[in-house]
């Protein structure tokens, strides 16, 4: 017995699949070369940076809170990488201890923003406010803001490389990511708490759930995640860039939300957030193909985010009569 | 003047679905007196007072004050009629100080339209030191404590002319200095020609401060005394009805209660409640009764692991144990059913069978994830077995009835098999015949082995289905009574007054 689908998540996953085809039908009649394999994997390798990271804002947003400093983690986790790397010229035991490091750092990031948020009980918002300004101020410190070059062929790999020709490893990671974090959520015993937790947090910790460890454990995973693609970005630009990352916390944010997360809390799927991240992708991709200036992407992502967003209060209200 | 009534309120009625709440209720009450108005918990007072303000809108009856009809039903219009009303969870804004409290709405402005700080507030001063309350006009009000709150209510109704101010259980939250203040500003006020209606459970306090009373019961006006006409034991008499309805208690389902202590409390103590002493029996229901804030919720609280207990023990099966949080609670096989369901029993955006499985889920793990085979089976089962009326355990909580939803709760604890549990108001705003089918849960719980500690507002459901009662009163256990010689009077009478008689 298949355990089946409230009506409610079958209508706004299929609203999300709605626009996604409404969206391939006019990328394909503005430009011929939209629907190909080669763009539809270059979409996949553009995706996937910020897929990772709205993959970890997905669970925060779950669990009812916001993560702010998604991109400036990022720039850190990627200035130490590349600084590591750097100093170990480009060896494959400098790409591993860079690479730890890297994850190490953003996760001791992410305890900080979640333990102030759990055990000092800051807002969600501000913590990870101080925390994007504190991460960004870091990687700017590292080199001066500079950005580090000559980080050597076999660290590009991880991020740049390509299998079978033209399929990106970066999208290959963005992918088993999303399906590992989809059975999380859907089969652990953690993944089910980030819904109750962030539907009703005084229930769940009446019900006996540890509340507070879950809320940093949460905040950690997603500050890890922003880290390794921190690493992929800085592999894939063979650069550690300072500025990496500006403003990726609000796309992941509108990824999260075009995939049916709610921002108060219990509500979303990475799946959903995936579909999301493709959705907003294949709107600059679009832009790109026909040549108009990136202006009108920025307004036509605004427009596309208050249209999900409206479709599924729109079908919701309609369920509800 | 003083024979004059300025309120009076004639025939009223007001039916929600399923109870009566006010049939054919007279009240009036005359110019500068202090009118209090008593009742049991459900007896309609409150409503009545709404009625009043136009909080509600009565479905039968007239309320004439100072001299006309009051037929508008706007709340605005009553208040500038001159009808205040302070509720007891008071409505002041904290972050704003006293004088924006005090003129909310109304501000005074300069010629330009602006609001005018200064005079807002000398008038607030003005006001205090009219009343001889030492208050800062420009403190901010979550710097006050709640006497001072008190007073900046009663301020914020006279800054709009207040002819007659309602006071709902003013005195629960007060310290003894801070109530003899309150006595004094009433005074005040009663000398100025205000009129107050004064609700309160605190029988003693009527005779402090009151003129007349008028009694309700049961929706039904009782009876309107002069205070001086009046003792303590004829207004229990005519708050609790002088033939006391009899309960069905059938005999024959008095169960079996074990001579096994699975729960102890022995001189416990924590921020609310002092020296409490019970004993829970295997298969035993105990019930806790008292005025709301009498301390029974804060005594499940220490059971629980959400009150640190500040003195004393709590022992589980004879061995002394320390709670200090819901999970070391759960691990000693103990389960809470809270106060409010919807807000802190239930993750109402989740469906039935997530909220069943909110403590337990750890047991359907296997193989390392979920299996939601044995989640579908054992949460349809429950949903048999407690007759959750739901057409799927798919189905978002939020949309059941709360008779149904107090059931996910209880099947939420009788999955994770506690031997423990602690009902906080199991029936509060549920149906009469979901009750039912709540109390034979209960029943059914303890012939499982199960023993249950209830807290409830309501006696008569206790007297049904506990063993023994304790009753609390402002933190302390004053009385406790097994079921062999329960007694309806003594109850109420202890809970009301404080004492045994």
């Amino acid at each position: 017995m298949k355990t089946k689908m409230n009506v409610n998540q079958i209508i706004k996953k299929y609203n999300l699949i709605f626009l996604l085809v409404v969206f391939i039908i006019i990328s394909t009649i503005l430009s011929p070369s939209f629907l190909t394999l080669n763009n539809f994997l270059n979409l996949l390798q553009q995706a996937s940076i910020p897929g990772i990271v709205a993959l970890g804002m997905t669970l925060v947003i779950i669990l009812g809170g916001i993560d702010l400093s998604v991109g400036s983690v990022l720039a850190f986790s990627g200035m130490i990488v590349s600084m590591v790397v750097f100093r170990f010229q480009g060896s494959a035991v400098g790409i591993l201890a860079g690479c730890l490091t890297g994850l190490v750092v953003s996760a001791i990031m992410g305890l900080v923003t979640g333990g102030l948020i759990s055990y000092f009980k800051l807002p969600d918002f501000i913590a990870s406010l101080a925390m994007m300004e504190i991460a960004r101020g870091a990687a700017l410190l590292t080199t001066s803001g500079n950005p580090v070059f000559n980080l050597g062929d076999a660290f590009h790999v991880i991020g740049g490389g390509f299998v079978f020709g033209k399929l990106a490893i970066s999208a290959i990671f963005w992918v088993i990511l999303t399906v590992i974090l989809a059975l999380v959520l859907k089969y652990s015993i953690f993944g089910r708490t980030l819904f109750a937790i962030g539907g009703n947090r005084e229930a769940a910790r009446l019900s006996g759930i540890k509340t507070k460890r879950n809320y940093v454990v949460t905040y950690v995973l997603c500050a890890m995640l922003s880290g390794f693609a921190g690493i992929l970005t800085a592999s894939w630009m063979s650069t550690g860039q300072p500025t990496a990352g500006t403003g990726y916390e609000l796309d992941a944010i509108a990824a999260s939300v075009i995939g049916g997360a709610s921002l108060s809390g219990g509500v979303g799927s990475v799946t959903g957030t995936f579909g999301g991240v493709f959705l907003l992708q294949i709107l600059t991709n679009i832009f790109n193909l026909v040549g108009l200036p990136s202006y009108y992407q920025r307004i036509a992502k605004g427009g596309i985010i208050i249209l999900a967003l409206l479709l599924n209060k729109f079908v919701s209200k309609s369920k509800v009569k | 003047m003083q024979n004059e009534n300025i309120l009076e309120m004639r025939k009223i009625d007001k039916v929600f679905p399923g109870v009566k709440a006010l049939e054919q209720v007279d009240f009036s009450v005359k110019r500068g007196e202090v009118h209090c108005l008593i009742g049991a918990n459900g007896a309609g007072k409150s409503t009545l007072m709404k009625v009043l303000s136009s909080a509600y809108t009565e479905d039968g009856g007239e309320v004439f004050f100072d001299g006309k009809i009051l037929k508008s039903h706007s709340t605005d219009e009553r208040r500038k009629e001159g009808i205040a009303v302070i509720y007891q969870e008071l409505s002041l804004f904290h972050e704003l100080t006293v004088g924006e409290n005090v003129y909310m709405n109304y501000y005074p402005k300069t010629r330009l339209k602006c609001v005018d700080w200064k005079k807002l507030f000398q008038d607030t001063q003005a006001l205090a030191d009219s009343l001889n309350i030492k208050i800062n006009a420009s403190s901010q009000v979550s710097e006050l404590n709640i006497g001072q709150r008190q007073l900046t209510e009663i301020m914020k109704a006279l800054a709009c002319n207040a002819k007659l101010i309602v006071m709902d259980e003013p005195s629960s939250t007060l310290s003894q200095s801070e109530f003899e203040i309150l006595v004094r500003v009433i005074k005040d006020l009663k000398e100025k020609g205000i009129t107050i209606i004064y609700i309160s459970h605190h029988l003693e306090e009527l005779f402090t401060v009151g003129d007349r009373i008028t009694v309700l019961r049961d929706g039904k006006f009782v009876t309107c005394k002069n205070i001086d006409d009046i003792t303590e034991d004829q207004l229990v008499e005519y708050m609790t009805g002088i033939n006391i309805s009899q309960i069905q208690r059938d005999e024959s389902e008095i169960h079996e209660v074990s001579e096994d202590k699975v729960l102890e409390l022995s001189h416990m103590y924590n921020h609310k409640v002092s020296d409490i002493n019970l004993s829970l029996h295997k298969a035993e229901v105990v019930g806790l009764y008292g005025l709301v804030g009498a301390g029974r919720t804060e005594v499940l609280q220490s059971i629980f692991g959400l009150a640190p207990v500040t003195a004393g023990e709590i022992r589980i099966h004879e061995k002394k144990v320390t709670i200090k949080n819901p999970q070391d609670a759960i691990r000693h096989k103990i389960g809470l059913t809270p106060e409010n369901r919807k807000t802190q029993g239930l993750v109402l955006i989740l469906p039935v069978w997530e909220n069943m499985t909110l403590v337990s889920l750890a047991k359907f793990k296997a193989g390392g994830r979920i299996n939601y085979r044995k989640i579908n089976a054992e949460c349809d089962g429950y949903k048999e077995k407690l007759k959750i009326k739901t057409p799927s355990i798919q189905t978002v909580t939020r949309n059941l009835s709360g008779g149904n939803q107090q059931k996910v709760i209880l099947s939420k604890w009788l999955m994770q098999d506690c031997d423990i549990l602690l009902l906080d108001e199991p029936t509060q705003g549920i149906d009469v015949v979901a009750k039912e089918e709540i109390y034979n849960l209960i029943r059914e719980m303890t012939a499982m082995g199960k023993s249950i500690i209830v807290v409830s507002s309501e006696l008569t459901e206790l007297l049904r289905i506990c063993d023994n009662i304790h009753v609390m009163y402002d933190g302390k256990q004053i009385m406790s009574s097994n079921k062999a010689n329960f007694n309806q009077e003594q109850i109420l009478h202890a809970s009301v007054i404080g004492r045994t008689v």
